[in-house]
């Protein structure tokens, strides 16, 4: 079962293209707003994440880094598709309806994704430290590793209800791209949080919270009740989520 | 071996299958007959907890690991050989490896597909992606099998292979369930069978003694099928 996973992973180009996006897009969105803080002085105090822009290792807190952090982020959550379309596979192909203990399995997908999700992880940031000279503290990579446990669920549930691939992946893709306008991987939302409009629709994304964190992370700002509130957020997530991938395993989730 | 009583399933606002009661017995090999929509899936996914359900099942001297099921469709993955879903399946039910292999082997040189060991499923011909989606099913050695209309778009000799396949492991004391819409498939595997309509219980006996009764009562040789157009009358009426 586990070589299967495995090399159903391998075999899928889409995942690798994935894992490279995030310093492409990264390249391409910074080029568009390069130095954007540091040439409108004046957006430093619109930052919500912190009025200190410089990092830890003294360099600056530049749009580089905000869309490296915002595009691993975003990518981490287009996993979501991945692990939605691997077990809408075998619902599609009936093994679905032959999978004795459905529970070990689905679990055994999310860890096999998940593990995936670490690879993409660590070659991110290998590439973002040989390419862009950015290099993230252990309590960023913590931040890291904590988004791939929402997509992920996110993604099986989805890939257990939906009733064919176009509707899998349109109903990911709506929601992975919404999180990624509102959490700041298509524009620098820091820069537009003065608006409390905005705020609204940021806070709905959690890349916001993940991302915030991670700026703090960046600039040696004690993470503070954002910790908690990142914490319980993943947890309510993941629990409303389980539950209804459980009742929807209860229910057949056959085609 | 397997007690359902009161089984009531609902799909929205369609009934599938209602107030069921059933008891299936040991070695014994039982077919479930009834026109489309008359609850056969249902009553199978059901008993493979495939679906929830109101009412009671309860597995008398075996659990869901020793059932095999074989649904209707092909459940197999077209991109992996035939040995490696042999493994898959066999992993499913957690076997160890070396005697997944060794029972994988034997299933495959009994289907015929020894020179396809290699080969993806996707590149079999119909008839033997059946007996693969079959062979599957038994690689966990196990104590009941359920067939849904395994023989379904097939060529005869195919067909012919297969149930002559089933008819041996009945002889070596295997229990099945079977469904068909073929009746002379029935007639020839089933010892008992268990008619559905509108998701009740129509009628249920040994298939010889309701054939009899069935050629008594018109007095002509009748057979399965007799038996079937009399209960869908009774029932229309």
């Amino acid at each position: 079962m586990l070589k299967k996973e495995i090399k159903g992973i391998i075999k899928n180009p889409a995942y690798f293209i994935i894992m490279c996006l995030p310093m492409l897009i990264a390249f391409i969105m910074s080029e568009g707003t390069k130095n954007y803080l540091s040439q409108h002085v004046q957006s430093i105090v619109a930052v919500t994440t912190t009025k200190e822009v410089i990092m830890h290792n003294g360099a600056l807190l530049n749009s580089k880094v905000q869309f490296a952090v915002s595009e691993l982020n975003f990518m981490l959550m287009m996993c979501a598709i991945l692990a939605g379309l691997s077990i809408f596979e075998e619902r599609k192909l009936h093994v679905w309806e032959r999978i004795v203990g459905k529970g070990n399995f689905i679990l055994l997908k999310f860890f096999i994704h998940y593990a995936f999700s670490i690879v993409m992880i660590t070659f991110n940031l290998i590439g973002f430290s040989i390419f862009f000279d950015i290099n993230f503290p252990i309590g960023s990579v913590c931040v890291f590793l904590s988004i791939p446990i929402i997509s992920v669920v996110l993604g099986l549930f989805v890939g257990l209800s939906s009733g064919n691939r176009a509707m899998l992946s349109n109903t990911i893709l709506t929601i992975v791209m919404l999180m990624g306008y509102f959490g700041g991987a298509l524009s620098l939302t820091s820069v537009l949080s003065n608006t409390k409009f905005m705020n609204v629709f940021m806070y709905l994304s959690p890349l916001t919270m993940a991302n915030r964190l991670i700026f703090k992370n960046l600039v040696h700002v004690n993470w503070g009740n954002d910790l908690w509130i990142w914490s319980l957020a993943i947890f309510v997530f993941v629990t409303i989520f389980v539950s209804l991938i459980g009742r929807r395993v209860k229910n057949g989730a056959s085609i | 071996m397997i007690e359902l009583k009161h089984i009531t399933k609902r799909y929205k606002k369609l009934l599938a299958l209602v107030d069921f009661s059933y008891k299936f017995e040991n070695e014994n090999v039982y077919g479930i007959l009834g026109i489309n929509g008359a609850g056969k899936s249902t009553l199978i996914n059901c008993i493979t907890q495939n679906v929830s359900f109101d009412g009671e099942l309860n597995y008398v001297d075996l659990n869901i690991w020793d059932i095999g099921y074989v649904p209707q469709e092909l459940a197999i993955y077209p991109e992996l050989s035939v040995m490696d879903n042999m493994l898959f399946f066999a992993s499913v039910y957690k076997i160890e490896k070396r005697e997944a292999r060794v029972r994988s082997m034997e299933l495959i040189e009994t289907a015929g597909l020894k020179e396809k060991i290699n080969i993806k499923a996707s590149d079999l011909s119909g008839g033997m992606k059946r007996k693969l989606n079959l062979i599957t099913g038994l690689v966990h050695n196990p104590k009941l099998l359920i067939c849904d209309e395994v023989c379904i778009g097939i060529d005869p000799i195919s067909r012919k292979e297969i149930l002559a396949y089933l008819k041996e492991l009945k002889n070596n004391g295997l229990s099945i369930i079977y469904t068909s819409h073929y009746l002379d498939e029935v007639e020839y595997l089933c010892d008992k069978i268990v008619f559905l309509d509108k998701g009740k219980l129509a009628l249920e006996g040994e298939t010889e003694k309701l054939i009899k009764k069935m050629s008594d009562t018109e007095n002509k040789k009748a057979d399965l099928s007799d038996v079937f157009i009399n209960v869908l009358r009774k029932e229309g009426e």
